[in-house]
C-alpha cells in the first residue's frame, strides 16, 4: 500500500545559489536491472476510493462513430487544494436527446479518495464528450475545463468552487466533431490559447449509408457478421480550430490567420511542445489515416506545417497511418523532445526521435517500440518516468474500434491490454525499451482510450488515469517500494506567463546528467494530465540545478534541490540567467 | 496473319469437324489459343476458346477454369473470377495455382482468415508461402511471416525475390544486419528490382549513412521511376542531409504518387460492389496511368470496352496508351473503330491524329496526311497533328508548307520543342540560316538536353563558317549522348575536318 504524504508539497524549498548540504550521492545509474522483485506494480484501485464510474458510449446497433472513440477524462486541481481532483467525459445514447444523456462527472480528491460532486459543481455538461482541457483561461489562478464534444464543445469558468458555462460568451462553442483539445500560450502573450482537433464531418444520418467498415467488408462475409463502425476515410476531414485568447477569457477563431486550418485533418491527438528550442510553442496533430501534421510556430501569430519533410507525417515507408494518441518527450536524454504515436492494429505505434535539424528518424524498431505493438491498437500514451530513474517510459493503453473484431480477425480482439515500455536506456546504440506492463500487473483488457497521469495520492510517484469506453475507468497506483529513489515535483506558478507556466521547459542537472522536461497538461488522447512536472532522481538525493525557461522569455536558476519533495516555483524567484 | 478473333472462328470450326480421339489434343489447341487471346488482352474471345477447350475434353477442366478465373480477376470481376477458381478446385483439388489466386482474392476481398486458411495447405508451393508472408506481414504476425519466407527459401534458396521479402521483413523489426544479409545477397542475385535498392538505401540511413542511402534511393527510381515508398525515402534522406529543396521537390511526387495510390485503393474497393461501372474503371485506368502502370490501366480499359465496345473516351485513351506501348495493330484497330462510329463526334480528331501517325510509322505517307488533315478539320489546336504533318510535307519537299505546319504547331503549344526542331531544320534545308540559327537557339532554351538541337547548331554554325562555334556545338552534342547514337561518329567525322582545316 502506498504511503499517504499529506501534501507536503510547495514547501519552496528553493535554495538560490547556496551549497550542498550533504555529499553528492554516487551517480544515478540507467542500467540498474529494474524492477526485478516486481518492486513496483500498478494497482487498479479505482473503485476502492471512490472512483466508481463507468463510460456510457451508448453503443448501439447502428453503431454510430462517435461510440468507438469516445473515453476521455483527466486530473487537474479545480479547487486548488493541492491535490488531483478527477474530472471524466461521458457519452450516452447518441439518439436520445441531450436531457436524458448521462452527464459528466467530478470528483473531489479528500486525502486520497474521491468524492463524486453533485452536478460537477455546475460542470455537468450532457452533451455526447470526447476530449477534456484544463487551463486557466482568465489568469484567476483556478482552471477552467474545456470539452471537446461531438456536438457543441463546451467551456466552463471555474470561479474556484463552481463551475459556469461560458461557451457562448467566449465564442468557442464549435460545434465540428472535436476530439482532443489542448491550452497553450502559442502567441506568449501571458495567456493561455486553445487548439481544438477535430476529427470527420460526420452526421448520425451518415450511419445510414453504407460505409466501408473499420476492417472486412460486410458482404464479403454474407451478411454473418454485423455492421461495423466505419472507417474514417468515408468521412471528409474537418478543420482544426486554435483560439486565440484577448486576456479575458474570451476567445477569437483565428485558424485561418494563423495556417493551421487544413481540411483534410482527421485530427485525434494534439500536443504542444517547442520541438525546435526556440522558445516558442510548436504543436504536433496526430490524424487518422491521413498524414499527421507538424506545425511549428514561426514567432509572428503564424504556424509553418512540415511534418513530411520532417519525417513525422507517415510510417517508415511514406504510409498514412491512423495516428491516434500523442505525445512528447526527451526519452534518450538528448535535450530534445522526441514524439510517440499510438496507430491501428498491425501499426507500430511510431516513435520519432528528433535529431535536431528540423528532422525526425524513425526509431519505432530500433527502439524495440514497434513490433509488440503490432496487435495492438493504440490509443491513450504518455511519456513517464514510472521508476524514478530519469530516463522516460512510455505508457500506451489499447482498445480495439470494432467491438467484433474477433469474428474478422481472431488475432486480436476487442479489450486488450494496456502496454508499458521499460526505457532500458543505450548502450552504444539508441535507446531500447522492454515491454514490461504484464511485470507491472497491467494485465486487465479493456477497451481504453484516454490516458492521464499525475500523482493523486502525493507519494511522489507517477499514477495512471485510464478511461475505457463503455467501460469503468481505472486509476492505476504506482506502488513503488524501490528503495533509495528519489523523486521531485515542480509545480510553476506564472506571473508574467501563464499561471501554471504551459510551455515552460525545464531543464533539471542531476549528477552531471540533465533531464529536459516542458509543463504540458494536454496530452495523449481526450485527456488532462497534471501540469507538475515530474522529474526521477535514481537515488541521488538532490539535484544540483534546475533552470526554469519560462515563455515570458524569462530564464532562471534555482541550485541545489533536495529531492522527495514538491517544489513550487514562483516566476521570478529565481537566479536569472542569460 | 491470322489475328486471335479469327483463330477462334477457325478452331471452332476444327473443334466441330475433329473426331472423339482427337479431343484432347483439340481442346488442348483451344486452351492455347486462349492463352494467345488472353495475352493479347482479346478477353472476351479467349474466354470462348477456354469454354469450348471445356467441352472438347473434361481433362483440361481445371486450367480452362483458372485461366478463366485470371481473366476476371484482371477484370476487376472478383465474384466470377472466385466461382472459375473454385471449379477449377473441384476439378482439381490439388491445384495449386487456383487455391492460391483464390485466396489472394478473399483477401482482397477483406476476408484475411479465409486467405490464410486456403494458403496453409500449401506448405511446398513457393508462391503460396511468400503470399502467405505477406498477409502474416500485414497483419502484424512478422515471426509467422519470416518463418513462412523461410520455409520457401529452403525450396528456392536462390530466389532473390524471396530474400528481398525476408530483408524487407527484418528491416520492419529493426533487425539490421539480418537485413543487410538478405538484401545484399538479393542484390547479387538480380541488381535491376527497386524495391531491392530502395530497402538498401533504407538500411544505409539506419546505419546514419545517408549519402549512399540517396545514391540508393536514386538508383531504383531510375530502376522504376514511380515507385512511391522511394520518393518518400529519398526526400527524407535529402531533408536529412539539409538539401531540403530537393527534398521537397520529392516529398511532393511521393505525395502526388500517394494520392493516386490512395484513389487506386478506394475505386477498387468500390469496383467490387459495382464490377461493370465504367465510370470507376475509367478513373482506375488514369490512376493507374500516374502510378506508371501501364499494364492495369489498359486492363481496366480494356474491361471498359468488355461492357461498351463502342465507349469513345476509352477508345481515345486505349488508342494512345496502346501506341505508346508500340502496339500499333491494336491502336489502329481502336481508331479505326471509334471513326467509323462517332463520324460527327469531336472527340475522333485525336484518333485520326493517332491513325497518322501509325500510318506514318509504317510510310503510309498518302493516308497519314489525310488522318492528319482530317484530324485538324475537326480540331486545330493539335500540335501533335500539325507536326505530324509538317513532317509528311517535308517528305515530300514540299519545305513551304511544312514550315506553316510547324509554326502551326508552336503556335498550339510554344513549348512543343519537336515542332521548333522541326522548323529549324525547315529552315537549314531552305538554307535560311538566320532563322535556322534562332530556331535550334529556341530548341535549346526550352530543353538544353535535347542532344539533336546542338547537331544542327553545328550544321548551320558550319554552313556560315563560325567554325569554332560549330566545333563547341559539335562537342556539346557528344557530351550530350551515350556512344550508341549513330550520329556520333557524323559528329565526330566533322570535328575532325573542322580541326585540319583550322
Amino acid at each position: 500500500m502506498p504511503t499517504y504524504l499529506l501534501i507536503v508539497c510547495y514547501t519552496a524549498i528553493i535554495s538560490c545559489g547556496s551549497p550542498s548540504q550533504d555529499t553528492p550521492e554516487l551517480p544515478a545509474t540507467n542500467k540498474q536491472e529494474k524492477n526485478q522483485k516486481n518492486s513496483i506494480t500498478f494497482v487498479d484501485v479505482a473503485r476502492d476510493i471512490g472512483l466508481n464510474w463507468r463510460h456510457d458510449n451508448g453503443a448501439s446497433v447502428y453503431k454510430y462513430f462517435p461510440e468507438t472513440m469516445s473515453g476521455g477524462g483527466g486530473f487537474f486541481d479545480f479547487d486548488n487544494d493541492g491535490d488531483l481532483d478527477v474530472y471524466t467525459v461521458n457519452g450516452g445514447a447518441l439518439d436520445s436527446s441531450m436531457a436524458t444523456r448521462p452527464p459528466n462527472a467530478l470528483f473531489r480528491n479528500d486525502r486520497g479518495n474521491f468524492t463524486q460532486l453533485k452536478h460537477a459543481a455546475g460542470a455537468d455538461d450532457r452533451s455526447y464528450g470526447m476530449g477534456f482541457a484544463a487551463g486557466d483561461i482568465d489568469g484567476d489562478g483556478d482552471l477552467d475545463l474545456y470539452l471537446a464534444n461531438f456536438g457543441a464543445n463546451v467551456l466552463f469558468r471555474n470561479d474556484g468552487s463552481q463551475f459556469y458555462d461560458i461557451s457562448q460568451e467566449s465564442a468557442t462553442n464549435d460545434s465540428l466533431w472535436g476530439s482532443s483539445c489542448a491550452f497553450a500560450d502559442y502567441d506568449r502573450d501571458g495567456d493561455l490559447d486553445l487548439y481544438v482537433a477535430n476529427y470527420v464531418r460526420y452526421s448520425l444520418s451518415d450511419a445510414d449509408q453504407d460505409n466501408t467498415p473499420y476492417m472486412s467488408d460486410l458482404d464479403s462475409y454474407d451478411g454473418t457478421i454485423e455492421k461495423g463502425y466505419p472507417h474514417p476515410a468515408n468521412f471528409p476531414g474537418s478543420p482544426d480550430r486554435l483560439f486565440n485568447n484577448d486576456g479575458t477569457g474570451t476567445f477569437s477563431e483565428v485558424s485561418e490567420q494563423t495556417r493551421i486550418y487544413d481540411e483534410e485533418g482527421k485530427g485525434l491527438g494534439v500536443v504542444f511542445a517547442d520541438y525546435d528550442v526556440d522558445g516558442w510553442p510548436d504543436v504536433y496533430v496526430a490524424n487518422d489515416a491521413v498524414r499527421n501534421f507538424l506545425y511549428r510556430n514561426a514567432q509572428n501569430g503564424t504556424f509553418v506545417e512540415g511534418a513530411s519533410l520532417a519525417g513525422v507525417a507517415y510510417g517508415q515507408d511514406g504510409q498514412m497511418e491512423a495516428g491516434m494518441g500523442v505525445d512528447w518527450g526527451d526519452y534518450d536524454g538528448d535535450a530534445l523532445l522526441d514524439i510517440t504515436v499510438t496507430n491501428f492494429q498491425a501499426e507500430p505505434n511510431s516513435l520519432y526521435h528528433n535529431e535536431g535539424n528540423q528532422f525526425f528518424s524513425i526509431e519505432t524498431f530500433t527502439s524495440g517500440t514497434g513490433m509488440i505493438t503490432l496487435p495492438y491498437l493504440g490509443f491513450g500514451t504518455q511519456f513517464i518516468d514510472y521508476d524514478h530513474d530519469g530516463d522516460l517510459d512510455l505508457f500506451t493503453a489499447n482498445g480495439h474500434v470494432l467491438d467484433n473484431i474477433e469474428q474478422i480477425d481472431r488475432s486480436t480482439q476487442y479489450p486488450q491490454r494496456n502496454l508499458f515500455f521499460r526505457n532500458d536506456g543505450s548502450s552504444n546504440g539508441p535507446v531500447r525499451f522492454k515491454e514490461v506492463g504484464l511485470q507491472l500487473g497491467l494485465t486487465s483488457e479493456q477497451v481504453s482510450r484516454g490516458t492521464a497521469s499525475g500523482d493523486y495520492d502525493g507519494d511522489g510517484d507517477v499514477d495512471i488515469l485510464v478511461f475505457n469506453t463503455g467501460e469503468e475507468l481505472n486509476l492505476f497506483r504506482n506502488d513503488n517500494s524501490e528503495k533509495d529513489v528519489n523523486w521531485l515535483w515542480v509545480n510553476l506558478h506564472g506571473t508574467k506567463s501563464n499561471r501554471h507556466g504551459v510551455g515552460a521547459r525545464l531543464i533539471l542537472s542531476v549528477n552531471g546528467t540533465e533531464q529536459v522536461r516542458e509543463v504540458r497538461g494536454s496530452r495523449s488522447y481526450l485527456s488532462q494530465s497534471d501540469y507538475r512536472v515530474h522529474f526521477g532522481l535514481a537515488n541521488a538525493r538532490y539535484a544540483e540545478w534546475l533552470e526554469v525557461h519560462w515563455l515570458s522569455g524569462l530564464k532562471e536558476r534555482y541550485e541545489q534541490l533536495a529531492s522527495n519533495q514538491f517544489l513550487h516555483i514562483e516566476e521570478g524567484s529565481g537566479k536569472r540567467v542569460p | 496473319m491470322l489475328n486471335a478473333f479469327c483463330l477462334f472462328f477457325f478452331y471452332l470450326f476444327l473443334a466441330c469437324n475433329s473426331s472423339s480421339d482427337s479431343n484432347l489434343s483439340y481442346a488442348q489447341s483451344l486452351f492455347e489459343q486462349g492463352r494467345l487471346a488472353s495475352e493479347q488482352q482479346l478477353y472476351q474471345q479467349a474466354l470462348k476458346f477456354f469454354q469450348l477447350a471445356r467441352e472438347k475434353s473434361p481433362n483440361i477442366t481445371h486450367l480452362t477454369h483458372f485461366e478463366s478465373g485470371n481473366i476476371y480477376a484482371l477484370l476487376g470481376q472478383s465474384d466470377l473470377a472466385s466461382q472459375e477458381y473454385e471449379l477449377a478446385l473441384t476439378a482439381d483439388p490439388h491445384h495449386n495455382e487456383s487455391r492460391h489466386n483464390l485466396a489472394v482474392l478473399r483477401a482482397d476481398q477483406g476476408r484475411l482468415p479465409e486467405a490464410v486458411a486456403l494458403l496453409e495447405d500449401m506448405s511446398d508451393y513457393v508462391p503460396a508461402l511468400t503470399t502467405l508472408a505477406l498477409f502474416s506481414a500485414k497483419q502484424g504476425n512478422y515471426n509467422q511471416a519470416a518463418e513462412s519466407l523461410q520455409r520457401a527459401l529452403k525450396i528456392e534458396p536462390t530466389s532473390a525475390e524471396l530474400h528481398r521479402e525476408l530483408g524487407s521483413l527484418y528491416m520492419k523489426q529493426g533487425l539490421f544486419e539480418n537485413a543487410a544479409d538478405a538484401l545484399e545477397y538479393a542484390w547479387k542475385i538480380d541488381s535491376t528490382h527497386a524495391e531491392t535498392a530502395r530497402l538498401l538505401g533504407q538500411l544505409n540511413m539506419h546505419r546514419q549513412l545517408p549519402q549512399v542511402a540517396v545514391e540508393l534511393f536514386h538508383r531504383a527510381l531510375t530502376l522504376r521511376p514511380t515507385h512511391t515508398e522511394t520518393h518518400y525515402n529519398l526526400a527524407t534522406a535529402l531533408a536529412k542531409l539539409g538539401r531540403r529543396e530537393e527534398a521537397q521537390e520529392y516529398m511532393q511526387r511521393f505525395e502526388s504518387l500517394a494520392e493516386h495510390g490512395a484513389y487506386v485503393a478506394q475505386l477498387r474497393r468500390s469496383l467490387d460492389e459495382a464490377p461493370n461501372d465504367t465510370k470507376l474503371h475509367s478513373e482506375l485506368a488514369n490512376h493507374y496511368l500516374a502510378l506508371g502502370d501501364t499494364r492495369r490501366a489498359r486492363t481496366h480499359y480494356q474491361s471498359i470496352l468488355l461492357i461498351d465496345s463502342l465507349h469513345l473516351e476509352t477508345i481515345v485513351s486505349l488508342s494512345h496508351l496502346l501506341l505508346r506501348q508500340r502496339d500499333l495493330t491494336q491502336s489502329l484497330s481502336l481508331c479505326k473503330r471509334g471513326i467509323l462510329a462517332y463520324p460527327n463526334n469531336a472527340q475522333i480528331a485525336q484518333l485520326h491524329s493517332t491513325a497518322g501517325y501509325i500510318d506514318l510509322l509504317g510510310k503510309k505517307y498518302a493516308r497519314a496526311e489525310s488522318h492528319f488533315i482530317r484530324s485538324l478539320q475537326i480540331d486545330s489546336t493539335q500540335p501533335h497533328a500539325w507536326n505530324n504533318l509538317g513532317n509528311i510535307q517535308q517528305l515530300h519537299n514540299d519545305l513551304d508548307a511544312a514550315r506553316g505546319s510547324f509554326e502551326q504547331s508552336i503556335a498550339a503549344d510554344s513549348l512543343f520543342v519537336d515542332a521548333h526542331f522541326n522548323l529549324a531544320v525547315t529552315y537549314q534545308r531552305q538554307k535560311a540560316w538566320p532563322s535556322a540559327l534562332q530556331s535550334f537557339r529556341t530548341v535549346l532554351s526550352i530543353d538544353p538536353q535535347y542532344a539533336r538541337g546542338y547537331l544542327g547548331l553545328a550544321a548551320v554554325y558550319e554552313a556560315t563558317d563560325s567554325t569554332f562555334l560549330a566545333l563547341k556545338a559539335y562537342r556539346q552534342f557528344l557530351d550530350q549522348t551515350d556512344d550508341n547514337i549513330p550520329e556520333r561518329i557524323h559528329a565526330k567525322q566533322r570535328i575532325a575536318r573542322l580541326e585540319s582545316t583550322r
